[in-house]
Formats: C-alpha cells, sequence, structure tokens
C-alpha cells in the first residue's frame, strides 16, 4: 500500500506481487473449455467498479458476455465482416489489386488511421483466411462501453478500469486478452441493437476471460524506451535516459 | 530520438514490402524445441506454422510465415516466448512499421524487465 514508508524499496530488489502480475501478465488466447463460476467473475468486475476516473465519474458500462451460443455467434460475423473489410481493403491479393485498388486502400488508411494500422490490418487479413480468431475461444467477455458523457477523457477511464481488472484478473490466475477487434461488430446493426449500444455509450473495448489452457504468463523483452527527463532549470535541455537497460 | 519528418507524415508503408516495413522475426532453437506447438495456438496473428509430419524423428520446427520477401506478420509481442515451455524461440528482429506509423522513442535493442 502506499504508506509512504522509504523502506518499502531497495535497489535491484526483487518484483513485489503487484510488480510481478504486472512484468509476467501475458495477453492469452488459449483458453479451457470450462465456464467460469459467475462470482469470480465478479469479483474481477469489483477490480473495475473500484478502478480510478476523472472526477469519480465511473464512465463505464459493463457487459458480461457468458454464452457459448453468443460468443460463437459474434465469432461468425467477426469473419464475416473481415471478409467483407479485406475483399474491398486488401490489396495484396492480386497484381491487378494492387495496381487499382492500393491508392484507394491508403486514403482509406489516411481516414482511419488506427483502426487500419498494419497490426489490425494483418489480423483481419488472417481472420477473413481463418488463420485467426477474433475471440479466441474464450469462455467469458466483458465488454466495455463508454458513457461519452463522462468528463474530462472518458476513454482514459475506461482503459484504466478495464487493466485493473485484466491485473486481478491475472493475480488470480486467470487469463485475459484485450480484443479491440470486437469493434468490428459495431459496424453491424444486429449487434448494436442485441448489446444496447446507442447514445451515450459507444463500444470502447472487450477483455477475453477464461482459464489459461497452460502456464502462458512470464516475462518477455520489450523495446529499450528513450524517456525524456527535465530535472536542471528552465534553460537546461532536458536529457534522454535509455529506459530499460 | 527519431522525428516524424513531413515526408514520413505522408506517406502510409506498403504493408508487405521490407524496405518499408520491419516486421518481427523469431528464431526457433531445434535442439530445444520440442515441437509440442503451444506457440502456434497462442500466436494472436496465427502467424507461426508447424507442418504436421507424421514422418517419424521429431517433425518439423515451427517457422514464421512470410506474407512477402522477408515481410511477416510478427509483431514481436513476445506472447510465444512467456508460453514456451522450453524457451526454445528468441526475438531476432522487433516491430517497426515504416513512415506514418515509425517508432519514434523505442529503440531496437529488446531487454527484460530491470529491477531498478
Amino acid at each position: 500500500m502506499a504508506s509512504g514508508k522509504p523502506e518499502k524499496w531497495t535497489p535491484g530488489m526483487d518484483w513485489n506481487p503487484v510488480e510481478k502480475v504486472i512484468m509476467q501478465r501475458r495477453s492469452i488466447r488459449s483458453f479451457r473449455n470450462e465456464p467460469l463460476p459467475d462470482a469470480l467473475i465478479q469479483r474481477v468486475l469489483e477490480a473495475g467498479r473500484f478502478a480510478p476516473s476523472a472526477g469519480n465519474s465511473q464512465p463505464w458500462k459493463f457487459i458480461v458476455v457468458n454464452s457459448p451460443i453468443i460468443i460463437s455467434e459474434m465469432e461468425r460475423d467477426a469473419v464475416r465482416a473481415s471478409k467483407f473489410f479485406m475483399r474491398m481493403l486488401d490489396y495484396s491479393r492480386t497484381e491487378k489489386r494492387r495496381h487499382y485498388l492500393k491508392p484507394y486502400t491508403k486514403l482509406m488508411i489516411r481516414l482511419q488511421p488506427n483502426d487500419l494500422h498494419p497490426v489490425p490490418f494483418g489480423l483481419m487479413q488472417q481472420i477473413a483466411r481463418d488463420n485467426a480468431r477474433a475471440f479466441y475461444g474464450a469462455p467469458t467477455l466483458i465488454l466495455l462501453l463508454e458513457d461519452v458523457r463522462g468528463v474530462a477523457n472518458p476513454s482514459t477511464d475506461i482503459g484504466i478500469c478495464g487493466q485493473n481488472m485484466v491485473i486481478a484478473a491475472h493475480s488470480l490466475g486467470l487469463g485475459t486478452c484485450w480484443i479491440g477487434m470486437v469493434k468490428i461488430l459495431t459496424y453491424m446493426s444486429k449487434w448494436r441493437k442485441f448489446f444496447g449500444i446507442k447514445y451515450p455509450y459507444k463500444l470502447n473495448n472487450c477483455i477475453a476471460l477464461g482459464w489459461p489452457k497452460g502456464k502462458f504468463d512470464g516475462e518477455v523483452p520489450r523495446e529499450v524506451q528513450l524517456v525524456t527527463w527535465f530535472d536542471g532549470g528552465m534553460h537546461d535541455p532536458p536529457k534522454i535516459v535509455r529506459q530499460g537497460e | 530520438m527519431e522525428n516524424l519528418t513531413i515526408s514520413d507524415i505522408f506517406r502510409i508503408p506498403d504493408y508487405d514490402r521490407a524496405e518499408e516495413m520491419q516486421t518481427g522475426l523469431l528464431e526457433f532453437d531445434d535442439e530445444k524445441c520440442t515441437r509440442c506447438g503451444i506457440c502456434v495456438n497462442i500466436c494472436p496473428g496465427g502467424s507461426i506454422i508447424m507442418e504436421d509430419s507424421t514422418a517419424g524423428g521429431r517433425g518439423d520446427l515451427p517457422y514464421l510465415e512470410s506474407i512477402a520477401p522477408d515481410v511477416t506478420l510478427c509483431i514481436a509481442c513476445g506472447c510465444c516466448l512467456a508460453a514456451c515451455p522450453t524457451q526454445a524461440i528468441t526475438i531476432k528482429r522487433n516491430f517497426n512499421p515504416g513512415f506514418f506509423y515509425k517508432r519514434l522513442t523505442q529503440l531496437d535493442v529488446l531487454t527484460y524487465p530491470h529491477k531498478y
């Protein structure tokens, strides 16, 4: 706890239990085919309910999808939607497409630079080819809806709230994966109606939840990050520190 | 620290050209790998392939699928590394798309969490 006692940290000490969960948390994409007890899901949701938010506005709405029938229908439609978008945008399929389609695709990427970033673009290609899945066969999904009337920056609050639940879930031995691809379903009025996604709510993200099929959490290497430190006077240039080396 | 130049801002890379996209690269250790296939299941993009070899022996080593010369769908997230029970996988190259999407404050050097 934030008790303010300096003896809680000595340089180079081992991770404490919270840090350990943070460092070893991996996105889990392989789940046991076993439903979670409702109380355990509620335990995870509780970590979300107590997340910090701007002005304590709590600009979230949680939807728990705990039905294999509905989740497999969502999976089917994610594949259908990916196939549709890739039919319109994937210029790598033939030389003809490369010639005629690429300028249009690049315009669309410019209009939707986040949704059509190379990573989700590649994932949609793979989902469309049945080489990857959208929801990874998770037994439970938590949809995170954002109240757009929230204070200041409600989408940040959703991120904080969701990560609270993710960290809590992993500390309980569960596996989770953020599924931003869920957004593809909101292009279909069927799913907007089904989940009641309408003003003032918009679907922000989704967390897949379940028992991992094996021990998949663990530390991985990440890029060294250049951090700008301002620690002199107003006229001193900042120093650039290599974080992680 | 890298800068996003004006020409970077106006240029969307070709997603399947190695000159414009640096995609992840993995190395599988032939000795350590037990061909269990966990990495194939765990990869977010379904980009690791292991051929079903029934010809006896140890089977074929998993490999990263290439979608074009020197272009993979690997984003060097490390999920396969963490899941691999025998630590047979290492990241040889990180992911860094070009031009409009290029990374500015991350180096290509990968390090494990550092206990400060």
